[in-house]
C-alpha cells in the first residue's frame, strides 16, 4: 500500500513537473531573445541615459553634470544645423522615394512587363552594394571638374555644378544618393503590399471601364495606405539615423558650411571622434524623442486617412 | 511580506544604475613584468608605421625568440575607437598602438608615461616630434613621420606667369600674385585654391603668430582664437580668399582630395598652399608625369621678416598602460621608429622621417621630382625653426567649430572680430576652457 502510494505520489509529482515544464517551455524557448535584448539592447539604452548626465570621456571617471549636456546641446549651433539638414533631406527624399517606389512597384507588378525578376534584382542591387564603393562612385559621378554628371549637363548649358562643395547643392546630392541607394528597398516593400490586393478588385474596375490611372488612384493607393504609412515611418527613422551616405560624401564634419552635416554624423562625431560620450548620449536621447514625436504624428495622420 | 511593483522598479533601477555607472575602469591596471608571450601591436592602413613594425619583427625575434610579435592592421578610424574601447574596458588593449597625434590627449590617462626615455632620444628625433608625442611634460609616444608645412608650386606655371619664389615673402604677396595670374590667364588659372571652412591655413598662421597650441594657449586651458593676433591672422585668410587668384571651394571635401589633385595636374591651380611633409607622396603618385616641374618653398610670413613655419599631424606609437610587456613594447617601438624601421617606413611611402639621422642623410640628396632641389634639407630647416607645438584637449572639436564659423567671416556675414569671438565662445563652452 505504501509502495503504491509512493508510486502515485511520484507520478503526481512527475505530472506536476511535466505540467510546469509545459507551461514554462515556451518562455524558455523565447528567452534567448530577451536575454540578448536585455544585454545588448535594454542595458546599453539605460546606460546611455545614465551617461547623458555625465561628462564622460572614456578614460577618466565620469563627472556628474546633471542636465548640462542637454543645456549645451540646446544652445549648440551645430545641432540645429544638423537638425535642419536632416529635416531638409528627410522631406526631400522620403515623399519622393515613396512615390517613385510605388510607381516602380506597380510597373514591376504588371503582367505586361517581361523579365520582372531581373528588374526587381536590378532595383535592389544598390541596397546591397558596398557603401565604400557607392561613396566612391558618387564622388566620381558628382566631381565638379571631372564628374560624369557635369559632363552630361554641360552640353545642355547647365553648370558646372559644384555638387560636393556648394552648400546649396550638397543636400541635393545627398538626396540623389539616398534615392539611388534606398529606392530598391522601398520597391520590395511596395511589391509585397501590392501582391496582397485581391485581383478581383482590378477585374471589377476593368469591367466598369476604369482607366489604369483611375485604378491606381482609387484602388491601389487606398489599399496600399498601411504599407505606405509603414514605409514612411521606417524611412523617417532611417533619415534621422542617416550616417553612411553623408559620411562617405562629405566626411564626419559635413563639409562646407556643415551643409552635409546630419544628426547621425553629428552623433558619431561627438561620441567616436571627440569621445564625449555624455554629450553624444544626450544627443541620442533628444533625437530619439524627435523620431518618436514624428512617428506618432505620422501614425495619427495615417490612421485618420485610413479611417 | 509582499513587494510592491514600485519597490521592484526602484530596486532594479538601483541595480542597473550601479551596474552601468560610468567609472574609472581599465586605467589603473598595474602592468606585470612579463618577458615571454605575444606582443600585440595595432597599426592603421597607410602612413608607414605599420610597415615599419612589420619590417622589424624578424630582427626583434632574433633578440627575443620567446616573444611572438603580432602586428594587426585596422582601418584608420577603427584603430582609434578600438583603442579607446579597450582602455575603457580594461582588457584587450594592445602592447603598442599607432595613433594620429591629435588624438593623443584623449588617451593619456590610459597610456604609459615614457618620460624616463626622453633624454636618451632627444637628439634622435626631429623637433618638434618629441614634444608632439608629449602632453603636459610627459612623453607618451614616438613619431614615425615629421610634418612641417611648406608651399608646393608648379615652377613651369609660375615661370609662365612671371612669378618668382623670392617675391613671395608674405601672404599679401601671394594674394597679389594671385590677382596677377587671374588677370594674365583671363580667369582660366587660379594661383591657389581655398575652402571656406579651411582650418589648415588658420593652423599655419597660429603657429606663425606664436600659438603652438593652435586654438589654445601653452597651458591648454585658454582659447586664443579671438586673440588680437589671431584676428590679424584671419585677416590674412580673408585677404587670400578675396584675391582673384583664389579658386574658392573647388569641389571635393578638402584641399587634399582628388578634385584638388586634378586641378593641380591640369594646371588650373598652380600651387598647394598647405603642403605637409607627407604631401610629396600624393604628388608623385598622382602626377608622376610632372616630375621636375614642382618646387617646395617655405610658407609666406604674415609680415615681412616674420616666421615662415607651420606644422601638421604626425603618426605616433604609444604603449597602453595595461600592457604587461612595456619594456619589450618600448624596445620594439624604438626599433620601428629608428634605424632600419625608420628606413622601411620611408621606403614604403617616402614620407618625411622623424628620425633625425635619416633626415640628415636625405638632406644631401637632390630630389629629382622637385627638379633636383634639396627638399629634405629645406624640410629639415623648417622643422628646426618650428616653435614648441602641441595638440591640446579638444583639438579636433575646436577645428570643427572654427571651420563652421569661418564661412560667415569670409562671406562678410560677420566681421572677423565677431566671427572669431563667437567661435571662441563656443569652444569655451563646449571644451570647458577659459
Amino acid at each position: 500500500m505504501a509502495i503504491a502510494q509512493r508510486i502515485q505520489a511520484q507520478r503526481a509529482a512527475g505530472w506536476q513537473l511535466d505540467r510546469r515544464w509545459r507551461a514554462a517551455a515556451p518562455y524558455v524557448f523565447i528567452s534567448p531573445f530577451f536575454i540578448i535584448f536585455l544585454a545588448f539592447g535594454l542595458l546599453p539604452i539605460l546606460f546611455s541615459l545614465v551617461v547623458s548626465v555625465f561628462d564622460w570621456r572614456g578614460t577618466t571617471p565620469g563627472a556628474y553634470v546633471g542636465l548640462a549636456n542637454y543645456r549645451i546641446l540646446l544652445n549648440d549651433p551645430s545641432f540645429y544645423e544638423a537638425l535642419f539638414n536632416t529635416i531638409y533631406v528627410w522631406l526631400g527624399s522620403v515623399p519622393t522615394m515613396i512615390f517613385l517606389a510605388l510607381v516602380f512597384a506597380v510597373i514591376l507588378n504588371s503582367r505586361l512587363v517581361r523579365f520582372r525578376g531581373f528588374f526587381r534584382t536590378l532595383y535592389f542591387l544598390p541596397v546591397v552594394t558596398s557603401l565604400l564603393i557607392a561613396g566612391l562612385i558618387f564622388s566620381l559621378l558628382f566631381s565638379t571638374s571631372f564628374g560624369l554628371v557635369n559632363r552630361v549637363l554641360d552640353p545642355l548649358g547647365i553648370g558646372p555644378i559644384n555638387w560636393l562643395a556648394d552648400p546649396n547643392w550638397m543636400k541635393v546630392t545627398l538626396i540623389l544618393a539616398l534615392l539611388w541607394r534606398w529606392i530598391g528597398n522601398d520597391v520590395v516593400l511596395m511589391l509585397a503590399g501590392l501582391q496582397q490586393i485581391p485581383t478581383d478588385l482590378y477585374e471589377a474596375a476593368k469591367v466598369d471601364g476604369a482607366s489604369e490611372v483611375q485604378t491606381l488612384w482609387h484602388i491601389t493607393v487606398p489599399l496600399m495606405r498601411p504599407v505606405i504609412l509603414f514605409d514612411a515611418i521606417i524611412s523617417t527613422i532611417g533619415a534621422f539615423n542617416l550616417f553612411a551616405e553623408p559620411f562617405a560624401l562629405f566626411g564626419p564634419g559635413g563639409g562646407i558650411e556643415q551643409s552635409g552635416l546630419v544628426t547621425g554624423t553629428l552623433l558619431y562625431q561627438y561620441a567616436f571622434v571627440y569621445f564625449k560620450f555624455g554629450y553624444g548620449s544626450a544627443l541620442a536621447w533628444v533625437l530619439a524623442m524627435v523620431i518618436f514625436a514624428l512617428s506618432m504624428i505620422q501614425l495619427r495622420l495615417g490612421n485618420r486617412s485610413v479611417d | 511580506m509582499s513587494i510592491t511593483r514600485r519597490q521592484v522598479l526602484q530596486a532594479s533601477t538601483l541595480a542597473a544604475t550601479s551596474a552601468i555607472w560610468p567609472s574609472r575602469r581599465g586605467t589603473t591596471a598595474a602592468p606585470r613584468a612579463a618577458q615571454g608571450g605575444t606582443l600585440t601591436a595595432w597599426g592603421f592602413e597607410g602612413g608607414g608605421v605599420t610597415e615599419g613594425m612589420q619590417s622589424q619583427v624578424k630582427a626583434f625575434n632574433e633578440k627575443h625568440p620567446d616573444v611572438t610579435v603580432n602586428v594587426q592592421t585596422f582601418p584608420y578610424t577603427d584603430v582609434h575607437t578600438n583603442l579607446l574601447n579597450a582602455i575603457v574596458a580594461g582588457t584587450g588593449a594592445p602592447d603598442l598602438c599607432t595613433i594620429d597625434d591629435f588624438y593623443l590627449t584623449q588617451y593619456t590617462d590610459g597610456l604609459t608615461d615614457l618620460s624616463a626615455h626622453r633624454a636618451e632620444y632627444e637628439d634622435q628625433f626631429v623637433p618638434p616630434t618629441l614634444d608632439l608625442g608629449s602632453y603636459q611634460g610627459k612623453l607618451y609616444g614616438l613619431a614615425g613621420d615629421s610634418e612641417p608645412i611648406g608651399l608646393f608650386y608648379r615652377k613651369d606655371l609660375w615661370d609662365q606667369y612671371g612669378i618668382k619664389e623670392e617675391d613671395i615673402e608674405t601672404w599679401a604677396d601671394l594674394a597679389e600674385a594671385g590677382n596677377k595670374v587671374n588677370q594674365d590667364s583671363n580667369g582660366d588659372v587660379s594661383l591657389y585654391a581655398m575652402f571656406s571652412n579651411d582650418h589648415y591655413l588658420y593652423e599655419v598662421l597660429a603657429v606663425e603668430q606664436g600659438f603652438g597650441g593652435y586654438y589654445f594657449d601653452e597651458t591648454d586651458t585658454k582659447v586664443i582664437v579671438d586673440d588680437p593676433k589671431m584676428v590679424e591672422a584671419v585677416g590674412v585668410i580673408k585677404q587670400l580668399w578675396d584675391s582673384k587668384g583664389a579658386l574658392q571651394n573647388p569641389g571635393g571635401t578638402d584641399i587634399y582630395g582628388d578634385e584638388m589633385a586634378v586641378l593641380l595636374k591640369s594646371g588650373k591651380v598652380t600651387c598647394q598652399v598647405i603642403g605637409a611633409g607627407w604631401y610629396p607622396s600624393t604628388l608623385t603618385q598622382n602626377m608622376p608625369e610632372l616630375s621636375g616641374k614642382w618646387r617646395l618653398m617655405r610658407e609666406p610670413a604674415i609680415t615681412a621678416g616674420g616666421p615662415r613655419v607651420g606644422y601638421a599631424y604626425p603618426t605616433i606609437l604609444v604603449i597602453p598602460s595595461s600592457s604587461q610587456m612595456q619594456d619589450l613594447a618600448w624596445e620594439f617601438a624604438v626599433m620601428t621608429m629608428t634605424g632600419d624601421g625608420a628606413r622601411a617606413q620611408f621606403d614604403k611611402y617616402h614620407i618625411l622621417p622623424a628620425w633625425q639621422p635619416l633626415l640628415d642623410e636625405l638632406s644631401d640628396q637632390p630630389d629629382e621630382y622637385f627638379g633636383g632641389q634639396k627638399t629634405f634639407q629645406l624640410w629639415n630647416e623648417i622643422a628646426h625653426d618650428e616653435p614648441k607645438v602641441f595638440f591640446g584637449k579638444g583639438f579636433l572639436e575646436a577645428q570643427q567649430i572654427f571651420g563652421a564659423h569661418l564661412p560667415d567671416i569670409l562671406s562678410d556675414a560677420k566681421s572677423i572680430e565677431d566671427g572669431l569671438h563667437e567661435a571662441a565662445e563656443e569652444m569655451r563652452q563646449k571644451l570647458s576652457k577659459s
